[in-house]
Parts: structure tokens; sequence; C-alpha cells
């Protein structure tokens, strides 16, 4: 991949995070949250007029482009405001609003095994991809692509694997990924995504009050920038799996060959592919030669279905 | 002593190259390809009302890239850990020029490509290069799981000349006794890229190939130049697939089709539990310490659980006791091939709309913009206008939910999720 | 935006150095004005935007020590010349180590991006009745008749068409690009290298002629840069109100309105348009880059995105029409004389036919267009922004033949390079002429030396150390002789 030019002009994707029920337990209120956002979107669109911007918001139901919209809103001429910022502030403070309104009238929930404070991340983040992909192709010259996700709520273990997809489709396309995460624990998901684009993870304190800055500071660079000015290093990340049968954190694992479940010990059956495995353990040449391990397989409890999948 | 059998010795043993392609050696009316009229390239284009040939070019191309893409979507089971030799031909053959700039170049070109998406798209699989030439075979790089040993082989120039003809029987022995060593649980491939219509043996290929089917391997193949019958028996007779590559784009194609994992088809494969370990990264050292496969100075690096010695990067073995060692991401990113996504359906006229734009990317449907730009009644494309149906709409079968070309590819390809699914 | 000027000083000098240029208190005020801060800030450099941003809601000073921290260790010292930049813009200042940004300018930008504070700054929309005719299809092909006439009454063949205004030509005659001569007016060497710039560099080099002629006219300049600042900001197609303005910003609408930069239904009308000259300078130089939108290909776009919008502006002869050849030959699809006769200047013409000419690069047709003052650099560039639409996708757009025989060509005209030095002979003593020599050497200033005749040509800043050496030597040796006494 070549270096990024200064004259290269960048693709930012928002990625809203709605959550209505989430947002409620914040300390950080929604609208404060999203005046501190819009007003870094102003200053991304300042940054460079050939910048390019798409805003997607999503929750618990759905996940809609806010911006750019498909009917161009009527909005109230505003003259003190740069015509550019007025056009994407209003549709998107308007989106949100619809979204946040609109979650509570809806009843009926199509999306099952999403527990109400947890948000349809990775249908967001794969339309963002897709909206990149869509820019990519369509322009001629050079476009750097990177994503910003505000998020409030927790995980969905359930949507593990199709976020692990959409990470490495990110990473092999190069987007940048930045995650700000509101409030509550730590996203291991969304640290991930961070960790293995290369964006960075931010973790706002309790109040919000630095949320800006600190967006302003770190997730505003472009690629270019990025090159030149030092990133905030992000923690570690504990890679280490946790096992399908226990949730252990393990060190050393048995990894079934078929469907790759991560197990902690011996099982004559795989609980996930119920694949029937040799009762052997199978090791490269090297370690057979230095004989470093002697385990007997002892016959463990394999009727655990695999019911989510965690990392540490 | 094999030779390279020009015709096809009769009707069973002929030759199915592509039939999906042009390349088909059999036409309609069941006489031979070259029996047939000719049929040029061009004659398929016609002018639109306009005079103009872009819009039936167009058309063509999205047709071939949905062909492409339409996959086998099966829920199957898949050789995750796989142990690939790729066998490249250095023989003298390989200096002629019909792929640009020479055979060779275009090969060693597509094998670096293949050997990224390879490794990306199979984190923990393993892969080892055989050069053939002079009649012998020269293991490049013994089975290894890091990339830029493969690379770094190709790119060194010793490895370039060419000389002779090839042996393919030394090769395919060569590889079996590296696949030798490989655990039964994963899959044992070999993949040829070769461009010489013979071979220059030592003993009976036959034998080899009873060795092979033993051992299990599968042999595919991607031939430079025209179908040799004991090729394409060696590739049919352990499971593999022979090809004939037309040009340098259909190359790429052929060979990638060797990147996903193939099916597991033997019921004689087993399945293990493989041992592995879950390194901690270490950047927290006030001095600088040596890696294990290395050598050199560095802050940051993997501790192997077991032997607590320290790796530069993932995946990999660790050089001291044999460990493989991962990290969950990676174990993660050979998901997509266990649980694919559903091909699209193109979504015909009558169909309900459901979404006024693509579901991906949010583009406005071709038709009216198409429609208005050419006042001119198009003929070619029924159902245009209708706003329900028409080209360039695809439907996922599981969320009816409507993609642009475009995206279609890009969800397959890339992304491996369906937005509307997930 | 400017960095493709020439070597001329006139052409030297952009925006940026202009306003570096102004007094401290002359930059709070413009400072004052948001449309001001954020058409300022686009100018800077990318990483100076970011580091304003990122000062931008820190509310305590920052020691300057840390922006550098900021840095990786080999970007250091660019980021210490941006910030040096910055300071000398007055955006950045440093009390004690400290630095922070200007206040004003921090409140503005704030206010700019909230949508806050002095609330005419981006213009009062006119909101009476408006002609229906001036659609945003028929500004840019007035602002281009209008922009291309005056470059046509540069290179000479508007001698049909009537000539631009008085106030034009002074303009023109001010800043040297042409001059009065005995037949009229005449082109000058800068003239041609201004003709080769790309429109928005054109413009703003008149912008900033402008502000000389209000600077000599003794007008405010804070008064005149604000009100460009804020037509820089105008939205395209949009009428604004002349109410709000100062007799001085009254008075350079009428100006600017003879250069195409603005519109105005007739003269003291009571709104006024912007056109795409001078609107698109806040966006870039996006005539000839395509626009960036969702909007991919064609067939499946859409365009709700403003800036989509400026591809449909950009006139046929905006586009790229030149096709430029390995061996030398041009092809131009182009039936404006402006172009024509712009690439005369550097091209051999062969042929010439109703839609299309051909030519070819030669020694002496680029030659003579380095004797006018013309780099090869700029030569390029023009061929580079103009290349056709099937050469742009290559890389490098231009055969790399070409370019470098056009540079080439450049270098053969400096062979000669004139070198302020000084002349040393007649060393008494070979060791002497030695020891100077190996220190010349060291130091690096030896421009020639001779062994054999002991002769030595030094730089002129070499010259100084050389002398030192020289007289502490002498120094030293008349003590040595003295002491031997």
């Amino acid at each position: 991949m070549s270096e990024p030019l200064e004259s290269d002009p960048s693709l930012l994707v928002v990625v809203l995070d709605v959550n209505a029920s989430a947002w409620s337990k914040s300390p950080l209120t929604v609208g404060n949250a999203l005046q501190q956002m819009v007003i870094f979107i102003n200053a991304y669109l300042a940054l460079k007029p050939e910048n390019n911007l798409v805003v997607l918001a999503a929750n618990k139901r759905e996940c809609k482009c806010l911006y750019p919209a498909d009917r161009t809103t009527t909005i109230e001429r505003d003259i003190r405001v740069y015509e550019q910022f007025r056009v994407v502030d209003a549709t998107v403070l308007s989106g949100v609003q619809s979204m946040l309104s609109g979650a509570e009238a809806m009843v009926g929930d199509p999306n099952l095994g999403i527990e109400e404070g947890q948000t349809l991340m990775s249908r967001a983040l794969s339309r963002a991809l897709c909206h990149i992909h869509r820019v990519v192709e369509g322009t001629k010259s050079k476009v750097w692509s990177r994503m910003l996700v505000l998020s409030a709520a927790d995980d969905a273990p359930r949507e593990y694997i199709s976020l692990m997809n959409t990470i490495f489709a990110a990473q092999r396309m190069g987007v940048l990924i930045d995650i700000c995460k509101v409030f509550g624990g730590d996203s291991v998901f969304l640290q991930q995504a961070a960790e293995i684009t290369g964006g960075n993870y931010l973790k706002v304190d309790t109040n919000g009050e630095s949320m800006l800055q600190t967006l302003m500071f770190t997730c505003l660079a472009d690629h270019y920038t990025r090159e030149v000015l030092v990133a905030p290093t992000n923690e570690t990340i504990d890679f280490r799996a946790t096992c399908f049968c226990h949730k252990r954190v393990v060190d050393i694992g048995y990894v079934c060959s078929v469907c790759l479940s991560i197990f902690c010990e011996l099982a004559p059956v795989c609980s996930t592919c119920q694949t029937k495995f040799s009762f052997r353990i199978a090791r490269s040449e090297s370690a057979q030669s230095n004989g470093v391990l002697k385990q007997s397989p002892k016959p463990a409890a394999a009727t655990v279905a695999m019911s989510s999948l965690t990392l540490s | 002593m094999a030779k390279g059998n020009k015709e096809p010795a009769d009707d069973e043993d002929y030759i199915d190259i592509d039939d999906t392609g042009p390349g088909d050696l059999k036409g309609a009316d069941g006489g031979y390809a070259w029996e047939e009229e000719y049929k040029r390239s061009w004659d398929v284009i016609q002018e639109d009302a306009s005079g103009s040939i872009q819009s039936i070019v167009l058309g063509i191309n999205d047709q071939l890239r949905h062909k492409r893409r339409v996959r086998d979507t099966e829920a199957i089971q898949r050789g995750i850990i796989r142990h690939v030799v790729l066998i490249i031909d250095q023989s003298e053959n390989m200096n002629l020029r019909d792929l640009m700039p020479t055979r060779i170049q275009a090969t060693l070109t597509m094998a670096n490509a293949f050997i990224g998406e390879y490794f990306d798209q199979n984190p923990i699989s393993q892969l080892s290069i055989i050069a053939t030439k002079d009649g012998l075979a020269e293991k490049l790089t013994d089975l290894s799981g890091n990339p830029m040993d493969h690379l770094g082989a190709l790119k060194d120039k010793a490895n370039k000349d060419l000389a002779g003809e090839p042996s393919l029987q030394n090769a395919l022995e060569l590889a079996m006794h590296t696949l030798k060593r490989a655990p039964t649980h994963g899959s044992r491939e070999v993949v040829c890229v070769i461009g010489s219509l013979t071979t220059c043996d030592p003993g009976d290929i036959a034998q080899t190939l009873e060795a092979l089917k033993t051992a299990q391997v599968r042999v595919s193949m991607v031939h430079l130049a025209a179908e040799v019958h004991v090729f394409k028996r060696i590739c049919k007779e352990t499971g593999g697939v022979f090809y004939v590559a037309q040009n340098e784009d259909n190359m790429k194609d052929l060979l990638f089709e060797n990147v996903p994992p193939p099916p597991i088809v033997s019921a004689k494969a087993t399945s293990d539990m493989i041992q592995m370990g879950f390194p901690i990264k270490a950047n927290n050292a006030e001095v600088p310490t040596p890696c294990v496969c290395h050598h050199e100075l560095g802050f940051v690096g993997y501790i192997c659980p077991r032997c607590k010695s320290k790796v530069c990067t993932l995946p990999t073995d660790c050089d001291v006791c044999g460990l493989p060692l991962v990290s969950a991401p990676h174990l993660a990113r050979s998901y997509h091939h266990l649980f694919p996504e559903e091909n699209f359906k193109e979504v015909v006229s009558g169909d309900m709309a459901v979404d006024s734009t693509c579901f991906g990317c949010g583009a406005v449907w071709a038709e009216p913009l198409v429609a208005a730009a050419a006042a001119a009644p198009d003929t070619s494309e029924p159902g245009g206008g209708g706003g329900g149906g028409g080209p360039g709409k695809y439907r996922c079968p599981r969320c009816k939910h409507d993609y642009c070309l475009e995206c279609d590819i890009f969800i397959h390809e890339t992304l491996h999720n369906c937005p509307g699914c997930v | 935006m400017a960095t493709q000027m020439g070597s001329e000083e006139e052409f030297k000098s952009t925006i940026a150095e202009y306003l570096e240029s102004l007094p401290a208190q002359f930059c709070r005020r413009v400072f004052s004005n948001p449309a001001a801060c954020l058409a300022i800030f686009r100018l800077l450099s990318t990483v100076g935007k970011h580091l304003v941003m990122s000062m931008l809601y820190l509310d305590s000073a920052i020691k300057l020590q840390d922006v550098y921290q900021w840095a990786k260790p080999d970007h250091q010292p660019l980021v210490r010349s941006k910030v040096h930049q910055l300071r000398k813009l007055q955006i950045l200042t440093e009390e004690r180590g400290n630095v922070s940004l200007s206040p004003v300018f921090r409140e503005q930008l704030r206010n700019a991006l909230t949508g806050g504070g002095d609330f005419s700054s981006f213009g009062i929309p006119f909101t009476g009745a408006v002609s229906g005719r001036v659609s945003k299809k028929w500004l840019a092909s007035y602002a281009n008749d209008r922009w291309e006439a005056i470059l046509h009454f540069m290179v000479g063949h508007s001698a049909d068409a009537e000539p631009p205004s008085e106030s034009v030509r002074g303009i023109l005659r001010m800043s040297r690009l042409m001059e009065d001569s005995a037949e009229g007016m005449k082109i000058t060497n800068s003239g041609f290298q201004f003709l080769l710039q790309d429109p928005s560099s054109q413009v703003w080099t008149v912008l900033l002629q402008y502000l000389r002629l209000a600077e000599m006219q003794e007008m405010d300049v804070v008064e005149v840069l604000n009100f460009m600042f804020q037509l820089v900001s105008l939205q395209l197609g949009r009428p604004y109100s002349t109410e709000a303005l100062t007799r001085n910003q009254q008075k350079m609408l009428a100006e600017l309105c003879s250069f195409g930069l603005l519109y105005q239904d007739s003269v003291g009308a009571p709104q006024f348009y912007p056109t795409h000259l001078i609107t698109s300078l806040s966006s870039g130089s996006a005539s000839h880059s395509a626009p960036l939108s969702t909007s991919g290909s064609a067939a499946t776009g859409r365009s709700a995105i403003p800036a989509a919008s400026k591809g449909e502006l950009a006139k046929p002869s905006d586009q790229g029409f030149i096709i430029l050849e390995t061996n030398c030959r041009v092809y131009a699809y182009t039936q404006s004389a402006l172009q024509i006769a712009i690439l005369n200047l550097f091209v051999h013409l062969v042929n010439r036919f109703p839609n299309f000419i051909t030519g070819a690069l030669t020694r002496d047709s680029v030659r003579r267009a380095l004797s006018r003052g013309i780099t090869a650099d700029q030569i390029i560039t023009f061929l580079t922004t103009h290349a056709h639409p099937q050469m742009q996708g290559r890389t490098p757009v231009l055969p790399i033949t070409v370019t470098d025989q056009i540079r080439l060509w450049e270098q053969e005209r400096n062979r000669l390079r004139p070198t302020a030095a000084y002349f040393y002979k007649d060393f008494g003593q070979k060791a002497e002429y030695e020891r100077m020599f190996k220190y010349a050497q060291d130091i690096g200033v030896i421009l020639w030396a001779s062994n054999e005749k002991r002769q030595l040509v030094v730089t002129r800043q070499g010259h100084a150390k050389i002398a030192e050496l020289v007289k502490s030597q002498r120094a030293a040796a008349a003590a040595a002789a003295a002491a031997a006494k």
C-alpha cells in the first residue's frame, strides 16, 4: 500500500450508537454527546473541502444512514453557520431524534438474541464498509478511509463472528477504526477492532466533558497526520482465548480441527460441530521429539452448547 | 516415462477445461471447438439504439462478475488447517512470452499474490514451495506458516533461473515427502503451476500417483499452455482440479480457486483436538531481547505459554517447543469458511421492491437514472424502470434485503457478512 | 493552495505569506470574524490544521516542548516548522515557553464550528425576489466567459472583443502581468507564468494584487480581507444581500464582478451571487480533481452531497484535453482559442482542425518558453492537470521520457551559475596552501582549487572563516617568531 500523501482526501464514516436504553444509564446525556460529535464532524469537514462524510446510526433494532440522506430535508436557513456544516448537522440531529423516538414506538422484536442494552454494531460496521467500498471504487484518486464509532451499548456475544469478519475486512481495506466508548465497561470486541485495524480506542471519562477535546486530539488526524504525530498508546490487549466449555481464559488450549472451537480440556466429541475426535493430541513433530508434554486424555463434559464466545 | 498426450484418447477422457468459460472443447452441436465456425469475441457486442456500446459492455461485465462470485455456499466441513505445497515449473518452457511479460514472470507475480491471499484466508495453515527444472525438484521453502519466508524465497534471484525440462514425478515425490510430516487432521494439498507439455521422470509416474492416493494428497494444477493427459489424470484421481489458463486474468482466477479451503471428501480424514498456545503480548521490557525465530532484538514479542520463549509474530510455531502459537482473532479469521454467506439472487421484475436503495451502500437503483439519461427505449433490458426489479439488483434470501452488484461482490469476497442478516 | 508558484518575486507571495506580514493588531481584527478564521484555517497545512484542532478545546496553555513531543521522532523538524508558521500567522501565541491559540482566533473558530458569534460573517442571504435566470449553470458560464475574456486579452487574441474594464487593466498592470507598450498593453514574462497556473492560483494572485491595491489606496486592509474571506465561504448559486456592506466593500464588489468572480444583475443591485471561481477557493482546486461523492459510477450515482454538483459545472475546456505521447507529440482536443494560445507558448503547433490540434514539444519550442521565464515544472504541471482522462489513470500521468527531456532542456540553459566568491593566490609556502586547502575542504566551501598553481576559490561564507584562520596563524607565527628571538 502506498504512503498517504498530504493532499489525499479522506473518507470518514461516523457510526453513532443511539440505543436509548443504553444511553439512559449513561451519566453523559445522548444530547450532550451528540452536540460534541457534531462539532467534531464540523471540524472534520473544515479540514479539507474534499473530505467525504457518511453518518450511520444504529440501535437495537435498526441501522440507518443519516448522511447523506435519501431525501433532502428542508432546513431552516441559519445564516450564522457555514452552509455545508448546517446541512450535515441538521440531517444528523433530526435523524437521531427520529430514531430515538421511533425506537420506543416500535413493538415486536425482530432481532432475537440481542438484549435491550445492545446495539446492532456489526450491521452498522458492515454497512459502513459497504459505503467505504463504494466511495473507494467510485473514485479514481486514492481515498483514505477511516471509521469512528461512538459506542454506548454493551457487546452482544452473538455478534462475535460477524464483527470479527467485519474487522478483518476493514483491515484488508486499510480502514482504521477509532472507537469512542462513552461509559460502562470496555467493549472487548471494539477494542480488538481498534487494535487490529490500527485505530485508537478511547474511553471517555464519566461526565464526558473532555470527550470533544479527546476526539479532536486523537480521532481527527487523517492517515497522513497519523504518520507524523504520535498516537496515544492503546492498552495492551489480551488476545488470549476463552474456552467454549467453561469460559476460562486459557494459555494452552485444544482446538477442534474442523470448526476451530476452543476447549480447555480434551473431549471425545466437539460440542460445537459434533465431530468425533480420534483419541490423541495432535502435536507437530518437533514437539514430539522434544517430548515436552505427556498428557493423558481425559473425557470431559462435552455437552455444553456453544452459547457465546468471549475473549478476555 | 510419461509423455504429454496432446490428443484425447477417447471421449471419456476428454478434457473439460472450464465449463463456464468459452474454452469448452466441445461445442453445442457435439463437435470439437476447433471444428466449429470461429467465434469472434466482438460478435456479441451490439450497438444499442444510440449507437453506443457502453451499456452492453457494462452489462456483459456485470454478468461475468456476478457469475464469478457465485460460489458453493453449503455449510460443509472444510479442512481449515491446510498444508499446501506449491510446485512451480522452472523449465525453459517458462520463458515463452504468451503470458506477459514471460510465463515465469507472470507465474511469480501470481504466486506472490497467491501466498498473500492464502495466508490471509488460512492463517493457521502452512505452505511450502518446490521448484522443478533440469529434471530435478528443489525445495525452495519448507512447510512454514510465515508468508515472509515464502515471499523472500520467490524474490531470490537465484530461484528464477530456468533450465531444461521439468520433472513432475520428482516434484510430487518431494512434495509427498514434505507433506508426510504434516499431521493427519490437516489437509494435504499440492498446487502446481506448469508451463511444460512434457515431464522428464526417472520412473513410472503411475506409481507416484498410487502413492499420492494412499497418502491422501490432493493435487491441483494450472497449466499455462494446454491440457496434458497425465497431468489431468493425476489431478482427477487425487480429487483435485486441472485447469488451463487462457490469459493472465484467467490464470489468477484459476490459481486463486485454491485459496479457500477445499471441502473434506475423504472419510479417512481424522479430526483431532489440536493443542495450541495463546501467547500474551509482552512489550513492557526495559531492554530489547532477541526472539527465538529470527534472533533479532526487539521490545515487542509474544511469550510462548509453554516454554516462555519469545517469538516476534503470530501465528507461528514456537521454535523451541513446537507449540502452534495463535491469537484468538486468527482463529476467528477462518470462521467465514465455516459459515459462508448465501448467494444472493438476482431480483426479477415481478418481485416486490423492499428497499428503495441498496441496503449496503445506500445507492439509488440505477434504472430511473438510466431511463432518464437514455431517452431512447432500450429493448435489450426488459423490466427497466419498473421499480421492482431489473438488472444490478440482488436479494439476500435470508433477510430479503436488496443489494447492488458492487455490494454483492464486496459482501461475498471481502466482508463475508450480510449486513441485513447480522 | 499556491504551491506551484514560479520563481518570480510576485508569484512567491501567497495569501499566507501576506497574512504573516500583517502586524499583530491587524491579525487580531481579521480573526474577529468566524468566516475569516475558517478560511485561514483551511489555508494551513494538514499538520498545522491538526495542531490547531488539538489545541482548540484546550483551555490552558501547554508547554511548547510538549507540542513538539506530539510528533514522531523522524518528523520533529516538520512539526517545529509548522509551529513556527502558526506563530508567524499569530494563530499561536507563546508566553514563557507555553503556547496557546490566540484567544480571538480560538473563540471565532469555535464559533465557526458551532454556529455562534457574529451572525453576518458568512454573508447575509438576500430574501427579496430574484430573477429566475441565475442558475448555477448560468453562473458558471458567466464566470468562465468573463475570466477567459481576461486571459484572452492577456494573450492578445481579443482584438475583436472589447477590452476588459479599466480596473481590471489596472490590476493587470500593477501586478506586472502586463505592461504598457507602444501598441497597447503587452504580456510580460510573469504574465506567461500566470497563464500556466491552475485557475484557483490565478484567482488568488488577482485577490492578492487587489489587497496591494487597497493598501496603496489606503483602504482598510482588514475590511478588504474580511470581505474576501466572507466571499470565499459563500454558497454557490445563492443570492446574497449587499445591504450591510461598507462603501469600500461595495467598491470591491463591483471590481470583482468585472473579473467574473461575482455576479450582480446591475451595478448597485441589492443582491449579488458568488461564482464557482471564488467559492472553489475554499473547497480546493476541485476543478481538476473529480469531485468526491457517494455517486460512484454515473449509472448508479446520486448527488446528495452538495459538492457533487461541481462536476457538472466544469466546462469541457476545464477537463483534460491533452494527450502527450512518448515521442513528444501533443494532441489537444480543444476549440478554445485561449487554450491553443497557451499551448502555443511551449508547443510547436503543426496542424489545426475544427476541434483538435496536433503539435510537438521540440527543443526550440520549449526553449522559447523557458526564455520567457516559464519553468519546466510549470510546463509539466500544466500538461499534467490538463491531461486527457485517458491519460489520467496512469502513474505518472505524463510519459517519463518527455518530462525528463523537458527538465534536461531547462538544465541546458542553466550551465552557468554565478556565485559570489573569493579568490586566493600567491601562497608563499606549499604547507600554507595545503593547510588552507584542507581547512576549506573540511568546512566545505571550496568552489575550485588548483594544486599546481596553488590557487583557491571559496564561497563568500567561507571567506570569513578562512580569513580568521589566516589571521590566527599569522598571529601564532608572529608569536612563535617573537618567542624564538
